[in-house]
C-alpha cells in the first residue's frame, strides 16, 4: 500500500466527555462539596469510539451522521483543539481545519480589519494578508461594505467573508465542518466550484455536511459516523443511500389527502 | 516536503507526523514565538475596540491616572493632612505601575472566556490570550509613563540616566503579571466567582502597597521592629516595584537592589509556575466553557 499517499491516518481515537452533574461552577459550591464529601454523579459519554481512518492525498470524502454522532469532535480533535482520550493521530502536509468559518470576528470591527485579524488567527502571514486582500473582498463580493463594521452585516454576508479568508490559506488537506449552512445557492455554489478546482489541484478535501447533495457533488468517498463510531466508509453514493434508508428518507412522499384530512388506506 | 521515498515503514513515517497534544514550556513559548503576529492581532483587536466608541480615546490612558493622581493627593493631603514633599509625583508614579498591575491580572481572569468561540473552534496557542492581555496594559503603561514624564518635567525634576532602569523594572513586572494573569485565567475559566475575590484581594494588596503614600512613612511609625517588618512589607512584589520606580525616577537613586533582585527571581518562578499550570489545565478549557 502506498504509504506516501496517505495525509490522515487516525489510529484507535477515543474521545471520552465526564459529563458531571452540578459541577461546581462557582468557588462556594467547590468548597461546599469538598465540606461535604458529596459524590458528584457523573455519566460518561463517549463521543469517539476506537475509531480507525485513512484519509489518502487527492481523495474527497463526506462525513455524514446524525447529529451528535460525533462528526464535529472527530474534526476538533484533528484541529487541536480537543485532546483525544485514547489513540493517535497522524498528520502528513499542511491541514486547515474550518469548524467555524470567520472564526474571531469581531462585530465592532470593520471587514478589513476583520480579515487581517481572522487571517492573524488562522496563521496567515500579515505580508500575505496585504497581498490578498483585495482578492480576499472580492472573493466575498463585499468590496463596497469593506470599511463598515461586521455588526451591520448579515449571517450571509459573515460567511462569504469567513470563507473567502480561509481560501487563501492554501492548505494541503482541508476540512470543512458544516459552516456553509447559512449561505444562498449561489455562494454555496461558488463554494463548491472553488472546492473542485481545490481538487484539481491535488488537495485533499473532508466535508462535514448534512446537505447530502453537496456531499454527491463534491465527494467520492463517505464515511457515516454513528455514535461515535465509523458505521460505514465507502463510495459516496453506496453510504448515502444506506445512511438515507436508515434515517427513513422515503424515495416519494407519502399520500397525502386534500385539506390535511387522512384518506382511508385502499 | 519530506522524503516519503526514504520512508519504508509505516513506524517512521507516522512518527514524523504523529500529532502532538501536550506541551512543555519551551515549546509553547517557542510558538507563541512563532505565532507573534497573533498576539499582535490580540492587542491591536483590544485597543481598538476599547476606544472605538469612546470620545478621547486611547488619551484615556492619560488622562485617568492624572485625575486618580488628584483625588488621591487631595484625599492624603488635605484630609489625612499628611505633609510629603513631591507628594503628588510620587502618587503618581505609583498609580500608573498599580493600574498596570491592577488591571493586568483583572483583564487575565476572562480573557478565556471573553474568546470562548476562538478556544473552541481554532487551534492556536491559548497562552496567547493572557499574554496579549498584560502586553495590552503594558501599551497602556507606557502611554501613563509618558505622563509621568512631562510631569516630572513641568515641575523641574528631570530624569537622569537612571531612568533607563524603568526597562528592567516593567520586564519583572510584565513577567509578574503573566505569571499571575495565567494562574487567575486558569482558575476563573473554572471557576467563575474567582474574579471576585480576585478584586477583593486587590484591594486588600492596594492599601499594602505605597501608592497612595511613599513608603517611608512606615520607616517613621515601627521604631525597633522597622527592618524585620521593612522586609516583610517589601515582600509584596509590588512595594518593591513601585518604591524602585520612585527610586530611579524621582529620587535618582539605584533602587535597593536588596529588595528588588529577590522580587525579581520570584516573578521569574511566578512566570514559570504560572505558565506551567496554564499548559496543564488548558485542554479542559473548550469542556468548561
Amino acid at each position: 500500500m502506498a504509504l506516501q499517499d496517505l495525509v490522515i491516518k487516525i489510529e484507535d481515537l477515543s474521545k471520552r466527555y465526564r459529563l458531571i452533574h452540578d459541577r461546581p461552577e462557582r468557588l462556594k459550591d467547590l468548597v461546599i462539596s469538598k465540606l461535604t464529601f458529596r459524590q458528584l454523579p457523573s455519566e460518561e459519554l463517549l463521543a469517539l469510539d476506537h475509531v480507525n481512518l485513512e484519509i489518502r492525498r487527492g481523495e474527497s470524502v463526506g462525513i455524514v451522521g446524525p447529529n451528535g454522532s460525533g462528526k464535529t469532535t472527530l474534526l476538533a480533535v484533528i484541529a487541536k483543539v480537543i485532546k483525544p482520550s485514547a489513540g493517535e493521530v497522524y498528520i502528513s502536509g499542511r491541514v486547515s481545519v474550518l469548524l467555524e468559518v470567520g472564526a474571531g470576528f469581531h462585530p465592532d470591527l470593520t471587514a478589513v480589519e476583520n480579515v487581517y485579524l481572522n487571517g492573524a488567527i488562522i496563521g496567515l502571514p500579515r505580508a500575505e494578508i496585504d497581498q490578498v486582500r483585495d482578492e480576499i473582498l472580492d472573493f466575498a463580493e463585499l468590496r463596497q461594505f469593506q470599511d463598515m463594521p461586521v455588526r451591520t452585516y448579515s449571517a450571509g454576508m459573515a460567511l462569504r467573508l469567513g470563507f473567502a479568508v480561509a481560501t487563501h490559506l492554501k492548505p494541503e488537506i482541508l476540512l470543512i465542518d458544516e459552516a456553509l449552512a447559512v449561505g444562498d445557492e449561489y455562494f454555496q455554489q461558488k463554494c463548491y466550484k472553488w472546492m473542485e478546482e481545490f481538487r484539481r489541484r491535488g488537495g485533499t478535501l473532508g466535508l462535514v455536511s448534512h446537505d447530502l447533495a453537496a456531499i454527491r457533488q463534491i465527494c467520492d468517498r463517505s464515511i457515516w459516523l454513528q455514535q461515535g463510531q465509523v458505521h460505514l466508509d465507502g463510495p459516496t453514493e453506496q453510504v448515502l443511500a444506506a445512511y438515507q434508508q436508515s434515517a427513513g428518507y422515503q424515495q416519494q412522499p407519502p399520500a397525502v389527502a386534500e385539506k390535511g384530512i387522512p384518506r382511508n388506506p385502499d | 516536503m519530506l522524503p516519503m521515498t526514504t520512508l519504508n515503514r509505516s513506524e517512521s513515517m507516522t512518527s514524523w507526523c504523529r500529532q502532538v497534544y501536550d506541551h512543555s514550556l519551551t515549546s509553547s513559548l517557542i510558538e507563541v514565538g512563532r505565532r507573534w503576529e497573533l498576539v499582535r492581532a490580540l492587542v491591536i483587536r483590544d485597543m481598538k475596540v476599547r476606544y472605538r466608541n469612546s470620545f478621547l480615546g486611547f488619551l484615556w490612558s492619560m488622562v485617568t491616572p492624572l485625575l486618580n493622581m488628584v483625588i488621591l493627593t487631595f484625599v492624603v493631603k488635605f484630609a489625612f493632612g499628611v505633609a510629603i514633599p513631591n507628594l503628588s509625583v510620587k502618587i503618581l508614579c505609583g498609580l500608573i505601575a498599580w493600574t498596570f498591575f491592577e488591571n493586568g491580572i483583572l483583564d487575565s481572569c476572562d480573557s478565556i472566556l471573553n474568546d470562548r468561540d476562538l478556544v473552541k473552534k481554532v487551534y492556536f496557542p491559548r497562552a496567547a490570550l493572557p499574554l496579549a492581555v498584560v502586553l495590552g496594559n503594558l501599551i497602556h503603561f507606557a502611554l501613563s509613563a509618558v505622563v509621568l514624564m512631562v510631569w516630572l518635567a513641568v515641575i523641574g525634576c528631570y530624569p537622569d540616566m537612571l531612568f533607563l532602569f524603568i526597562i528592567p523594572l516593567m520586564v519583572i513586572q510584565t513577567l509578574l503579571l503573566m505569571g499571575l494573569g495565567m494562574i487567575v485565567a486558569c482558575l476563573h475559566t473554572f471557576y467563575r466567582d474567582i474574579k471576585f475575590v480576585v478584586q477583593a484581594l486587590l484591594r486588600v494588596i492596594f492599601f499594602a502597597s505605597p501608592v497612595m503614600y511613599p513608603a517611608e512613612l512606615l520607616h517613621k511609625k515601627f521604631g525597633d521592629f522597622s527592618a524585620v517588618l521593612e522586609r516583610i512589607y517589601m515582600y509584596n512584589p509590588m512595594a518593591t516595584i513601585i518604591e524602585s520606580y520612585r527610586s530611579a525616577l524621582l529620587e535618582h537613586q539605584v533602587p535597593d537592589m536588596s529588595f528588588l533582585l529577590p522580587i525579581a527571581v520570584a516573578s521569574v518562578i511566578l512566570f514559570i509556575i504560572g505558565y506551567r499550570l496554564f499548559l496543564r489545565y488548558e485542554w479542559q478549557f473548550p469542556e468548561a466553557i
